[in-house]
């Protein structure tokens, strides 16, 4: 599946069995597996074989599917990777990536952990000022990198500097992921209960140049699907 | 004394808890409107066919299905071996 197709999917956490099967039988195009800030640390463990099992149970789904690892440089992100080695997974979300050393060390470790008509992409989380000021040179760097997507960490990050503004931070990942050929994404919007809220800020989005984004409630699905893809 | 937990009580999950001075199998159906003896069937042959010591578990069912209880039990396999 041509990751430009797949604008958006439900974001869920991987340690919560009912969350993971809802989402699977949901009728999105794609789902994200977050094995990093909304589990746990003592549930991670046992939440990677939930996801193993999880991705060979519905494998029929036919959905993108992407999982939110930490850094494969960590002793964490590793231990989820040889695990996970070889099953079926489009996309790799990783953040903390600095450097192109960071990627070059990291896609070898993808590369030798899966078959390589099966091999996932990187989905590049841009979460601190690190990955930003050098994120063409990682995505040069790269041979796996499809996509960019914005984290609120960064906006955190930014509110203690004076001199850059979130909008234009983001527009430049935007250009930059336009000029590289690679798919945008904005940030997850919490909002699902003010859905006029949520609207304007996909519209707003989409204006900016996203592509997509994912979502966390089933009530902001369709508002994405008509923003986004105009369906 | 060595307890490990793996899982948990919420709906459609499975608790697997693995004491070693405990020396027979436990089992506790949450979900009444299925019968004790079937998920006792099911829950044990499942576990047993993963290599776990039965003797040395209490379960607690809350409407798991096997995929999850594959993953429970070969979580709490890589722990008990000591992962």
């Amino acid at each position: 599946m041509n990751n430009r197709d797949v604008l958006q999917g439900i974001f869920v956490p991987g340690h919560i069995v009912s969350q993971l099967e809802i989402a699977f039988r949901m009728a999105t195009p794609g789902i994200m597996i977050d094995l990093v800030n909304l589990v746990p640390e003592e549930d991670l463990h046992a939440a990677r074989y939930l996801v193993k099992e999880a991705l060979n149970e519905f494998s029929s789904s036919h959905k993108h599917i992407s999982i939110f690892i930490h850094s494969p440089q960590t002793h964490q992100g590793k231990e989820t990777i040889t695990l996970l080695t070889d099953e079926k997974i489009d996309i790799l979300r990783l953040g903390q990536i600095n450097s192109p050393d960071h990627i070059q060390n990291i896609e070898y470790l993808i590369k030798t952990s899966w078959e390589k008509n099966n091999m996932p992409g990187i989905e590049l989380v841009v979460n601190n000022l690190s990955t930003f000021r050098n994120l063409e040179a990682i995505c040069n760097t790269s041979t796996l990198v499809t996509t960019l997507t914005i984290s609120g960490q960064l906006r955190e990050e930014l509110a203690k500097q004076s001199d850059l503004d979130f909008d234009k931070v983001k527009k430049s990942i935007i250009e930059q992921a336009q000029r590289l050929k690679l798919t945008a994404l904005d940030s997850i919007n919490t909002n699902y209960r003010n859905l006029d809220t949520f609207r304007q800020d996909c519209i707003n989005s989409k204006h900016m140049g996203f592509q997509g984004r994912y979502v966390i409630h089933p009530s902001q699905i369709k508002i994405c699907m008509e923003i986004y893809k105009g369906v | 004394m060595k307890i490990i937990k793996v899982g948990s009580m919420q709906s459609n999950d499975i608790l697997i808890v693995f004491n070693d001075t405990q020396e027979k199998f436990g089992l506790e159906n949450m979900v009444k409107v299925i019968e004790d003896q079937l998920v006792s069937e099911v829950v044990k042959t499942l576990l047993d066919k993963l290599g776990l010591p039965l003797q040395h578990l209490k379960v607690y069912f809350c409407g798991a299905n096997e995929w999850v209880i594959k993953a429970r039990g070969l979580a709490m396999l890589d722990l008990i071996k000591g992962k």
